[in-house]
């Protein structure tokens, strides 16, 4: 794979407050990468910041080996898609998907057929002439990805768009969008604060925490063995604790009365809910600094008051957060 | 039962409605064209003592009549224009960036509301003579801007806040430039905005004697140089006939430039 983004140092600043700080990256040609991060982190000021809407205030971005930092937004082969689908309401389907396709100068006849072969991929062939106000929640984000895709971008941006739909739609959306994405090959920036949604989306995963990227990595690697214990908190399936991150295969939830063996760890917790995963109940168990879905040897009760236990060999060790940034960098 | 009660009621509001509106507006102008073609009516008649065309005659007797509604529209046009020019980029500026002295500049473009047009129009009939603007059709386009400026902002400014930002940023990152962005997303959503202020300027432009007479010192002679003086007169039907010709102008401004604009935007935003 060959590279196609590359992010030295960023800095956004808004007033004396720091949003972006040294945030370096890159990317490979047909890569999806995926920062997840709490609100608030500077993951949408990053995307602003690659298309062109946010002047940085430091560092570089190279798309295709040319410098963006003087290049015009709308110059830019990067098409960023908002977390809501800002289709323009005075337009048909038809005549929002071939919007950037004309600005492009493409043929009335190309941009026609292209917008059509674009729509029926996305299962919106018979909403040509309607407009945004006749179309759902997710038929409007439909027609934007279809607005986006269609103009074949090196970089797509997403920027949390599923966030305003339902569960159940946001799930085999992302599904789709992933294959979309596939099938045309076009390279991709997903940020959410969706632990789920992020693993599910990236080939590479980012980590951000206070407008620093805190973590990179394979999906699997960076929730199994998060850096940090911020990382462990924003990403880690498991217990992030001070001294290092349990996975969660490896934790269980006893009753408050049950003895634990010395080479076991426990931690007080309370049942807030229980539930059935893989056709067996489980718990779910709030502690000092969250909640974990976890199994029981015993059959627990809601408000039970319970220790969670895990091997004291289980612990994984966080990496110096230090040491950690600067092999990112 | 109840469905055909409602349905009732339903009708009856309607007919109430559109009663209302024939007696507060249709009823008035029909009075005054009828007044425009009466001889003698006076109260307490309920119609005039006979018809004729002689108010409209003595109106298109004037020489300088057709002149005069000429130099008017070619005013309120240019006043409308710059209107438009510069409103636009400052309600955009206001709605949408924040920077130091914001309130200072918003307090500045607002204040001719607050001082009467007319003593600004004093102070400055002495820096347009300076200029050689005085007694000259761009002085007194100048001088109307004075009344119609800051409702032209306002009016503009609550256009873009409806709007906000996000589609004029999808616009950017599909390709647009500023132009183009302006033409396909800014100008059809704006467009309730824009006819709004095309019409109050031309209407407030349309009314003003006091600035256009200090300004044009009796030079530009506008529709309402001529039709005031007739006040003093007795003939109603000459008043009438006026009044008719005041209310056309804006209609039929308003009804061009709604033609003209919804052109441009199906020009722009074909497929």
């Amino acid at each position: 794979m060959n590279q196609l983004l590359q992010c030295n140092t960023l800095k956004k600043n808004y007033s004396q407050t720091t949003i972006l700080n040294d945030v370096t990256f890159s990317l490979e040609k047909g890569e999806h990468f995926t920062v997840v991060g709490p609100s608030g982190c500077g993951k949408t000021t990053l995307l602003r910041c690659l298309a062109g809407l946010e002047v940085i205030d430091g560092g570089d971005i190279i798309l295709n080996g040319k410098s963006l930092v003087t290049a015009k937004p709308e110059d830019r082969s990067v098409v960023l898609m908002f977390q809501d689908a800002l289709l323009f309401p005075h337009l048909t389907v038809i005549e929002n998907v071939t919007y950037g396709l004309k600005r492009r100068k493409t043929s009335k006849k190309d941009r026609i057929r292209q917008a059509e072969e674009m729509l029926e991929k996305v299962k919106l062939t018979r909403w040509n002439n309607a407009y945004p106000h006749e179309l759902s929640g997710g038929q409007k984000q439909r027609v934007s990805l279809a607005r986006a895709l269609v103009l074949k971008p090196d970089l797509l941006l997403l920027d949390e768009p599923f966030s305003s739909l339902d569960a159940t739609l946001r799930e085999s959306l992302r599904g789709e969008v992933r294959e979309l994405l596939r099938q045309e090959n076009i390279s991709s920036l997903f940020i959410t604060h969706d632990r789920d949604e992020a693993i599910e989306m990236a080939d590479r995963l980012a980590v951000m925490d206070n407008g620093e990227f805190i973590q990179i990595g394979l999906p699997y690697e960076v929730v199994t063995n998060p850096s940090s214990i911020e990382s462990a908190m924003i990403i880690g399936e498991g217990m992030a604790l001070e001294e290092g991150f349990i996975p969660l295969n490896k934790v269980s939830a006893v009753n408050e009365n049950e003895m634990i063996e010395p080479n076991f760890i426990s931690i007080p917790g309370k049942v807030t809910a229980i539930t059935v995963k893989n056709n067996q109940p489980c718990y779910r168990v709030s502690w000092e600094k969250g909640t974990v879905l976890v199994t029981s040897r015993t059959q627990l009760h809601q408000g039970e008051s319970v220790y969670l236990k895990a091997g004291r060999g289980t612990i994984k060790n966080y990496i110096n957060q230090e040491k950690h940034r600067r092999q990112i960098q | 039962m109840f469905h055909s009660l409602n349905i009732g009621k339903k009708k009856m509001t309607n007919i109430l409605i559109v009663l209302l509106f024939i007696l507060l507006f249709i009823l008035p102008f029909l009075t005054i064209i009828m007044k425009s073609f009466s001889v003698g009516w006076r109260w307490p008649d309920l119609l005039p003592n006979g018809f004729g065309i002689e108010g409209w005659k003595i109106i298109f007797r004037d020489p300088s009549l057709i002149e005069a509604i000429f130099t008017t529209i070619k005013l309120a046009l240019m006043v409308v224009g710059l209107n438009l020019l510069l409103a636009i980029p400052a309600a955009r500026a206001l709605s949408t960036y924040t920077f130091h002295g914001k309130s200072i500049i918003e307090a500045f473009l607002l204040s001719p509301i607050l001082i009467p047009g007319i003593l600004i129009a004093m102070g400055l009939q002495f820096t347009l003579i300076q200029y050689g603007l005085a007694d000259r059709m761009a002085g007194v386009v100048l001088v109307h801007l004075i009344p119609t400026l800051p409702y032209a902002i306002r009016i503009m400014r609550a256009g873009y806040e409806r709007m906000g930002n996000g589609l004029h940023e999808q616009a950017i990152v599909l390709g647009a430039g500023p132009l183009i962005r302006f033409l396909t997303v800014s100008l059809p959503l704006l467009l309730p905005s824009i006819r709004s202020l095309m019409l109050l300027t031309f209407v407030i432009s349309l009314g003003q004697y006091a600035l256009t007479a200090i300004i044009g010192g009796g030079t530009v002679v506008t529709l309402p140089l001529l039709y005031y003086p007739y006040f003093s007169g007795s003939n109603e039907a000459v008043i009438a006939g006026f009044s008719i010709i005041f209310a056309l102008l804006p209609l039929l401004f308003i009804g061009t430039a709604e033609i003209l604009l919804r052109l441009v935007i199906r020009a722009v935003n074909r497929v």
